[in-house]
């Protein structure tokens, strides 16, 4: 039989574990507020950060002289040919495809928003390649007021020509898709060309691409912690996808 | 955790106590602490291999087909009333002893205010009237020991234990560990088919999912332990009758008037927090999971208008059927042990197995529980729980072996 003194130890049990149960409550709810906001600051101290690179490397890297000077040249030989309405047009989209550039600083934007950007980059691309260039784009309408990090599809696109369709001849199709399915966004962006040797079984993890994709998955990996995410780029046929899921959010 | 801090830990905790002593009273709030502890582990699993379903009935619709999935929701269903019943006969006792009106009248306001709460403001107000309810909760489990122990010291309780019930003294009580044994299993079944924690692993954010259940199991194990002092308070000075009853009677041990109001709102809040709760995730998967899929065609209106219709036929039956409650509520755990110690194996084959399922899986249920309460009468019944747990794992098994023959002939086809 139990003696007394285990007895008096188990009453003593009893009575101090619900105050040991109220005190780590009342801890876990007093601070969990603190330890989130914490975390949350330091999640988007760093987003903050990405950005800024992203701006960067939009601002140095990825609008390269390159880039730059072959509009410039484009617009020139527009001006020399007289053809003035389609240098006007050059010049308007050249404007507002800076100025976005310069203004975005959200960590999300709206896709309709992205979108826009990306419809002045290809005008812009649609002088310099022409007929050459065939671009088919499908964006769910459901999907226009979900958000998304600035730049993303940009970025993929202009990889696209990058990689793609300045190094090689033909004709140059891009394919862009935004759709949704189960609470997730889906973006493909297809081009007719490989960027690397072809190699079909090959799936490329987003590290041995360039800073562009890195900084997308990056971005995706900061906003997204805890969910589903992904970025990858792999062939199908004789055309390359590079498609990215991510939670949608609106 | 107001969930699980539920009218069965009040009513059920008394008859562990009793029947298997101090070991039993503290085997009772390991259990159910372990069981929490073991969904919290699994609970980052299952949130990412089902990142889109809300309810337990959505995993189910994943996963399942046709007769399965029926057979599966309707368990589920019936599991469901189970806790709901255990609250019922909980809030009957609790106002029969209070009040001098039939406790019909008492047990009617109850209900009503559920259903205002739970059928019509649905889960924020129902969160509203949690936090509250923990306060209170913790409030009373802290002040009326404390204050009685004081008041009377531990010699004279322990002297009345010894002379009325000495046999709860006894620590080498091997039922009692095997009781402890077998109602961790029935809690992890218990867990893993509970409707309102799956509600609640999908309203957490997800990279607080394991340490809130973990947090939850621990501050939830001190309940029990302190419910089994109070329970002390009441049996030291005689003999008892009925054991559902016994913790209720705590009210009429206490004088100071303040202690007494702060209990019976502890006893309140736990019953009506419970009750909320589980008319809520019953609704719910009555609606989503078993009228929808009949009714595919019903607008958002409907559904709302369907599902205050159901609820509240739901606590009309409550309050009929407990004027007929006689039972003794240790057999009424064991009944619904079998099942939940049966549905353990196939609740695990459906979150966790890679490959196709079955229509014959939640058959299990049923065959290892039928055989084993039919044909294994003369055991006890805290054998035939683990008998029932067996069986349905080797049935569950062969499903899933049978389940390759299944696709693979359809797939010759």
């Amino acid at each position: 039989m139990m003696p007394l003194e285990s007895f008096s130890l188990y009453v003593l049990i009893c009575v101090l574990a619900p105050l040991v149960g109220a005190f780590t409550l009342s801890f876990v709810m007093i601070f969990e507020r603190q330890i989130d906001n914490l975390q949350k600051e330091a999640s988007k101290l760093a987003l903050e950060k990405e950005l800024q690179h992203a701006n960067y490397d939009q601002l140095n890297q990825q609008i390269q002289p390159h880039f730059f000077f072959n509009t410039l040249n484009t617009m020139l030989s527009l001006a020399r040919l007289d053809r003035k309405e389609e240098l006007i047009k050059g010049l308007e989209v050249m404007a507002k495809f800076f100025k976005f550039k310069y203004v975005t600083h959200a960590s999300l934007i709206k896709v309709e928003d992205e979108i826009a950007y990306v419809n002045n980059y290809l005008d812009i691309q649609i002088l310099r390649f022409a007929e050459r260039l065939e671009v088919t784009k499908n964006v769910e309408a459901f999907c226009e007021n979900a958000l998304l990090p600035p730049f993303m599809i940009q970025t993929i696109v202009e990889n696209a020509f990058k990689h793609g369709f300045e190094k090689n001849m033909g004709p140059a199709r891009l394919k862009i898709n935004v759709y949704n399915s189960d609470g997730f966004m889906y973006i493909e962006v297809w081009n007719s060309y490989f960027i690397e040797p072809i190699n079909e079984k090959k799936e490329y993890s987003p590290q041995e691409e360039g800073y562009g994709i890195r900084n997308i998955q990056k971005r995706l990996d900061l906003l997204f912690p805890e969910q589903v995410h992904y970025l990858n780029m792999r062939y199908i046929g004789d055309e390359t996808l590079v498609e990215v899921k991510f939670p949608l959010t609106k | 955790m107001a969930r699980w801090i539920t009218g069965n830990t009040i009513l059920s905790s008394p008859e562990s106590l009793v029947k298997y002593g101090l070991l039993g009273g503290i085997g009772y709030s390991l259990v159910g602490a372990f069981s929490i502890f073991m969904f919290g582990t699994f609970a980052n699993k299952i949130r990412f291999r089902f990142p889109d379903v809300e309810t337990i009935g959505d995993v189910f619709q994943e996963r399942l087909r046709k007769d399965g999935y029926w057979l599966m929701t309707i368990i589920i269903l019936f599991l469901g009333l189970d806790s709901l019943f255990m609250q019922a006969v909980g809030a009957a006792v609790l106002f029969d002893l209070l009040f001098n009106i039939p406790f019909t009248v008492s047990l009617f306001f109850f209900f009503f205010y559920c259903f205002i709460i739970a059928g019509l403001g649905g889960m924020k107000w129902i969160q509203k009237f949690e936090g509250i309810s923990i306060f209170f909760i913790f409030a009373a489990i802290i002040f009326i020991p404390l204050y009685f122990f004081i008041q009377e010291g531990a010699f004279k309780v322990y002297d009345g234990i010894r002379l009325y019930h000495p046999y709860l003294l006894f620590a080498k009580n091997h039922e009692a560990y095997f009781f402890i044994a077998t109602f961790m299993l029935v809690a992890c079944g218990q867990v893993l088919t509970d409707r309102s924690t799956w509600q609640r692993l999908y309203m957490i954010e997800q990279k607080k999912v394991r340490i809130t259940f973990w947090s939850t199991a621990f501050v939830w194990s001190t309940i029990p332990i302190a419910l089994s002092a109070m329970l002390l308070i009441v049996i030291f000075e005689g003999s008892f009758g009925e054991t559902y009853t016994l913790l209720f009677q705590l009210i009429t041990k206490i004088d100071p008037i303040f202690l007494s109001v702060l209990f019976f709102l502890f006893c309140f809040g736990a019953l009506s927090t419970t009750i909320n709760a589980e008319i809520h995730a019953t609704t719910i998967h009555f609606i989503k999971h078993i009228r929808l899929p009949l009714k595919s065609s019903m607008t958002d209106q409907q559904m709302r208008k369907e599902s205050y219709i159901f609820s509240g036929l739901l606590l009309l039956f409550l309050l009929i059927v407990t004027h007929f409650a006689k039972f003794t509520l240790l057999d009424f755990l064991f009944f619904y042990g079998h099942l939940y110690a049966a549905s353990i194996p196939v609740m695990l084959i459906i979150i966790f197995s890679k490959r196709k399922i079955s229509r014959l899986l939640p058959y299990s249920i049923i065959a290892g529980w039928l055989i084993s309460v039919t044909l294994f009468g003369g055991l006890t019944s805290l054998q035939t729980i683990w008998i029932s747990f067996f069986l349905s794992g080797v049935f569950s098994v062969l499903s899933m072996l049978f389940a390759r023959v299944e696709f693979s002939s359809r797939y010759s086809k």
